[in-house]
């Protein structure tokens, strides 16, 4: 992006009602210098299950008063919560956004795709959620991906959860009833990703190498069908031809690709089959690295944990998340709030162990975390049982995005009061930074905010 | 005001012909023919002075290149759809009347631009109730019927039937496909699921999932528990993969015939053809040559697996041509039809629709209903789902042998009463476990049992007393049971056996109070919040799926929360939907909704209704030994219940009116022409994969009377759907 000296002074005193000033000045410094041109625009996403306490993750010292302000304050002048130390090292580079409500979108303990698609749609997907559009915007090989724990199997919706193959965890979408699996399975994930240029035992190059093979039959096969039947069946017959050729268009860019993915594929550890609850979601993490540095994909979602997930390596071998949430206390003896931060703190280290990796990888005159934003946030907003009236955000990297998010503490008003803004509003800031279509308000609008103006990107956060 | 009413059975034939003549570009026709309909119908309340509900329709012309014009049709189309307007107070116009305008709002909204929208939510079975029901039962419609020629895509359960699924963790069946379309209601229509790129990439990653784990034999991790802890799990290759994948050189060439014929047999569910096997053939040499024996075979299996043929089933209708253009399905096709229509296999392995085929007899009406009436007489064994099942549950579901255990009949009930989204409803309020699971084993074996009984069958269906948990009941079942135990089982065992069921049945309570599916424990918590009964949605449900009704879409901005106070009745929490603007469109279904507070949001008959002054809340699984002790400590308040609603909408004399509780709604229901349309309309839609057109009148009409001349036989309406023309025509 060509940032023009006007521009960039405009944007300034945007940001300057708060004093914020050093790293957001960075991170137009970044712009400025066109230092994110030519390089993708990556986001990961870490949605965790029963919710974000906000009191939980807020920077000490901070009074949010009578909370009918908007706060804008450096994070640099603030230790934060004890759960979040792992990111001290990332303070001039994320932003802990509070104060956004969602309340619309509701579900039983999770709002299900409505966490982003801000739809109320618990049960089938209502509309594309901010990831699958993200994905769109920043093609690269793999649209999206995603990894989840567990999740509904695939033929299964509605039903038993499982955790060695394919599932839906009811999170992303690709548009209305069109929901986007995730991979449960470390092993296949790997299969799945690194595959085309390695010898595996199971897939593996040899396989991949078969596919045109496979790709032009299945036309073949498909377009001798279609000659026998009308124009309007043969429109469905024509979704499945159009699927073998993204295939293949796939396939192209992971030839050209090979020598990269070899370079960049991890090893393949006994933890990929491991059946222990936070191996797997770590393994999940060193996944996601070695698919962004290898530029597979630009979004990944990640389902950091569900309901029913036991953290045993933290002796809650019989006590769920939604057990905790419920305030059950751990075979250990740890209260609710003592096992929720024992939680957090896990995810938190996942993440900042991922921003680490993502920052040792030199990219224009920056790092990789320039370029990728990593959002963290629940399915259902503050609380196991929520209210959706509050929704927090943490977000780490991405100083090259076109979004002031760099070592920020920011708190809209709450619920209801002048200048409060919604979720939706914010994820419409993030669509617009990357081009996407220019719209009032992203998703569904709350009626019990109708006297309030939520239309546009946050003035705040937007460039 | 005289013109229209002459001039619209003329137009309206045409149309249903498909040579509608009135063009919404027409003033002329807009001043004659829909302008006397306005006057007549809805001037009064909406004209620039009265603007109820903000609406003038004084002005509105013919003009769909006016987007405010086009937007206040879409309104009135609405209204006229869904039946809601004139309202049921004023004068009403006739079916057809309403058919004809509903026909030229869409024809005008078409040429603005919309008819891609109207024409693709009109296939969703969630608008199937939209279609008059007037004009469908009414006899005026001699349209022949017919279904649009199709691909419909296999569905998750024919993918069982294929055994292609994977076992994973816990010994669940993971299908490698699922259904897109909303979980709630009828689910395979046949244009609703498509093959796309995610449903190809899905399929693709799972069916090479299950290849790997059957091209070679394989060793899982050992258990951590049982018996066999510690051993390692062996799990054997299919044998005639392995011949090919771990061939040292070049396969012998009958292995790869071998595989081709079985596993497109396996797919497509019929013989490959001599003509199709030279490019199967050819496609197995090359990949094995170029890969290697295992990733050429899984390679090879792939091709197959995912053909689209093998996605999708055929019924384009390959019969010979009537003299109204409709093509009757090839005797293939039909054996496809009526396989899937009972059962989730191929005809291949139903042995009766395959030997018809074989010996060329399935080319007409009559040779069809031969078949379909061995297939009902010959039955389906009992099925057992969703373990575990307590005791008194796995007894119901072991039921007598019989057609009400075909699979595809057993999903119909699922998905219309929906009883199985009971497991997933979640009860945040202690109490003593419910069984999620077993919840579900009950209703269908009572389900099972009347189908089976197969007399006056929905009627049973709304009012049987064998929905009651009761321990009177099950101990006659345990006794019958037990005779038949002693002429197998050595005594000792017998008795021990009635032994342990008596000491079981001691946790059940003895209900008499239940009629029928709508108040087994599993609609009732279907139909429930997390900690609330759910009048809106119990209510919704018997409007669309007994009284073949419509409730208006929530609109938009519209944010339809009840207060969640813990302590106030329901009543009270709903009383924020008395004002008028909420009531317009609640008085459609609360009132059908709230006779259910006869049961407490966990499904137990409510005897009164308690507050826990300690907890906070209203108690809802309390023994009555618990209530008295409460009462007399004074931990609980006795609020007073009320179970009372209302059924509108039949017309009919005796079922219209005020209902005292959840009872009487059931029993007033079950005698409703209405409700038993309602009911054979959901049959039509699930066995036809699509919801009903005005040119399906007459296989309506017929499957009624097949229904109701035999005493109320599910077989003989089955027999009427399955012969039908919707069901063997394709045009």
């Amino acid at each position: 992006m060509m940032t023009t000296r006007r521009n960039f002074t405009k944007g300034i005193t945007l940001g300057a009602s708060g004093a914020v000033l050093m790293p957001l000045l960075r991170q137009m410094e970044a712009h400025a210098a066109g230092r994110s041109d030519g390089f993708p625009k990556r986001f990961v996403f870490v949605i965790k299950s029963s919710g974000i306490t906000p009191d939980a993750i807020r920077p000490e010292g901070i009074d949010i008063g009578d909370d009918d302000n908007l706060l804008d304050l450096k994070l640099t002048d603030h230790r934060l919560p004890p759960t979040l130390r792992s990111l001290d090292p990332f303070k001039e580079e994320m932003m802990i956004l509070e104060g956004l409500s969602g309340a619309n979108f509701g579900g039983n303990h999770s709002s299900y795709y409505g966490a982003l698609s801000c739809h109320h749609s618990p049960e089938k997907p209502a509309a594309a959620t901010l990831d699958c559009l993200l994905g769109q915007l920043n093609p690269a090989p793999f649209r999206n991906y995603g990894f989840a724990p567990n999740g509904h199997s695939i033929g299964n919706n509605y039903g038993p959860i499982v955790q060695d193959t394919a599932v839906f965890p009811k999170i992303s979408a690709y548009g209305q009833n069109s929901p986007m699996p995730y991979q449960a399975s470390a092993e296949k994930a790997y299969r799945e990703l690194f595959g085309s240029a390695l010898d595996l035992k199971t897939g593996g190059k040899k396989e991949f190498e078969l596919q045109s093979n496979l790709l032009d039959f299945l036309r073949e096969d498909t377009k001798r069908l279609a000659k026998q039947i009308s124009p309007e069946e043969r429109e469905k017959l024509d979704h499945y031809l159009n699927a073998f050729e993204s295939v293949r268009a796939r396939n192209n860019q992971l030839v050209v690709m090979q020598e990269k993915i070899r370079k960049n594929a991890p090893e393949l550890t006994s933890q990929y089959s491991s059946t222990v609850f936070t191996d797997r979601v770590s393994t999940f993490f060193d996944l996601t690295s070695a698919a962004l540095i290898t530029g597979l994909t630009n979004v990944i979602s990640i389902r950091a944990d569900w309901l029913s997930a036991k953290y045993a390596t933290f002796g809650f071998k019989n006590t769920s998340v939604h057990d905790i949430g419920h305030n059950k206390v751990t075979d250990n003896g740890l209260k609710s709030a003592e096992a929720r931060d024992v939680i957090r703190k896990f995810q938190i280290e996942q993440i900042a162990k991922l921003a680490a990796k993502l920052k040792a990888v030199p990219e224009g005159d920056g790092t990789m975390l320039d370029n990728t934003m990593i959002i963290y946030l629940s399915d259902t907003g503050e609380a196991h049982h929520s209210r959706r009236k509050e929704w927090p955000f943490i977000v780490v990297g991405g100083r090259g995005h076109k979004l002031k998010t760099a070592g920020r503490y920011l708190r809209y008003p709450k619920y209801g009061s002048p200048g409060h803004k919604t979720i939706g509003n914010w994820y419409n800031t993030i669509l617009q930074a990357n081009n996407g279509p220019a719209k009032d308000h992203f998703g569904q609008l709350d009626n019990q905010l109708k006297d309030l103006d939520l239309r546009g990107p946050l003035a705040e956060i937007a460039i | 005001m005289t013109g229209h009413s002459t001039i619209i059975p003329t137009i309206l034939i045409a149309a249903l012909l498909g040579t509608g003549k009135a063009d919404a570009a027409d003033d002329d026709y807009f001043k004659q023919g829909i302008v006397p309909f306005l006057e007549a119908n809805c001037i009064d309340c909406h004209d620039d002075e009265t603007q109820k509900g903000k609406v003038s329709l004084d002005t509105i012309g013919g003009d769909f290149t006016n987007g405010d014009t086009v937007a206040l049709w879409e309104r009135v189309l609405e209204q006229l759809e869904i039946g809601t307007m004139p309202p049921e107070k004023k004068p009403q116009p006739s079916a057809a009347e309403r058919e004809e305008i509903v026909r030229w709002i869409k024809e005008g909204l078409t040429l603005a631009g919309k008819g891609f929208e109207l024409e693709s939510r009109m296939l969703l079975p969630e608008f199937g109730n939209r279609v008059s029901h007037e004009l469908l039962f009414d006899g005026s419609i001699s349209t022949p019927p017919f279904t649009p020629a199709r691909l419909w895509r296999m569905s998750p359960h024919i993918y069982g039937g294929k055994r292609y699924q994977q076992i994973v963790r816990g010994g669940i069946e993971a299908q490698p496909v699922s259904y897109k379309s909303k979980s709630s209601g009828l689910r395979d229509y046949a244009d609703q699921e498509i093959m796309d790129e995610s449903g190809f990439l899905a399929l693709q990653l799972a069916l090479s999932d299950i290849i790997a784990n059957q091209i070679h034999d394989r060793e899982l991790a050992p258990m951590t528990y049982g018996p066999d802890k510690g051993k390692p799990i062996h799990i054997a290759g299919k044998e005639s993969f392995k011949v090919i994948s771990e061939a040292e050189g070049q396969p012998p060439r009958e292995a790869l015939e071998r595989v081709i014929r079985e596993e497109f047999e396996r797919a497509c569910g019929r013989p490959i053809t001599e003509d199709e096997f030279p490019k199967y053939f050819a496609f197995m040499e090359r990949n094995l040559a170029e890969g290697g024996n295992a990733a050429g075979l899984k390679t090879t299996l792939l091709g197959i697996y995912l053909s689209s043929e093998a996605v999708y089933r055929l019924e384009l209708g390959r019969g010979s041509t009537d003299e109204h253009g409709r093509r009757l399905l090839s005797p293939q096709e039909i054996a496809f039809a009526l396989s899937y229509a009972l059962t989730d296999s191929p005809p291949s392995a139903n042995s009766i629709i395959q030997k018809a085929y074989e010996e060329g007899k399935l080319s007409n009406k009559t040779e069809v209903e031969k078949v379909v009436r061995a297939m009902i007489a010959a039955g389906a064994p009992p099925i057992r789902k969703h373990f575990p099942a307590s005791a008194f549950h796995r007894m119901i579901q072991e039921g007598e042998h019989g057609f009400a255990y075909y699979p595809r009949i057993v999903r119909f009930f699922e998905e219309f009463f929906l009883y199985p989204r009971a497991e997933g409803t979640f009860k945040d309020s202690p109490g003593p476990g419910m069984g999620g699971r077993a919840l579900i084993g009950a209703p269908q074996g009572h389900i099972a049992a009347i189908v089976n009984e197969d007399t006056h069958v929905f009627e049973e269906l709304l009012t049987s007393p064998r929905f009651n948990n009761s321990r009177t009941q099950l101990l006659k079942m345990v006794d019958e049971r037990h005779v038949k135990k002693l002429k197998s089982h050595p005594k000792e065992k017998a008795d021990a056996w009635r032994a342990d069921m008596i000491k079981k049945s001691n946790k059940l309570t003895d209900d008499i109070f239940r009629a029928g599916m709508l108040h087994d424990l599993s609609w009732l918590i279907t139909h429930s919040t997390n900690d609330a009964n759910d009048p809106v949605h119990r209510g919704i449900w018997v409007r669309t799926h007994l009284l073949a009704g419509n409730v208006p879409a929530l609109p938009i901005g519209v944010d339809a929360k009840i207060p969640e106070d813990h302590d106030k009745t329901l009543r009270q929490r709903f009383e924020v939907t008395k004002v008028d603007e909420c009531w317009k469109c609640h008085k459609h279904f609360e009132p059908l909704g709230m006779p259910f507070e006869s049961f407490t949001d966990r499904g137990w008959v409510r005897t009164g209704m308690y507050y826990n002054k300690k907890q906070k809340r209203f108690e809802t699984m309390l023994t009555p030994d618990k209530i008295k002790s409460g009462l007399e400590k004074s931990e609980l308040v006795e609020y007073p219940f009320d179970t009372s609603g209302k059924i509108t909408g039949t017309g009919e004399a005796g079922i219209d009116g005020p209902v005292k509780d959840a009872n009487d709604l059931v029993h007033r229901l079950a005698k409703s022409t209405r409700v038993r349309q309602s009911i054979i309309r959901h049959c039509f839609r699930y066995w036809m994969g699509r919801n009903e057109m005005l040119s399906d009148s007459e296989t309506l009409i017929a499957a009624e009377k097949a229904y109701l001349d035999s005493g109320g036989k599910f077989s003989e309406l089955l027999v009427s759907l399955l012969t039908s023309d919707s069901f063997l025509y394709r045009k």
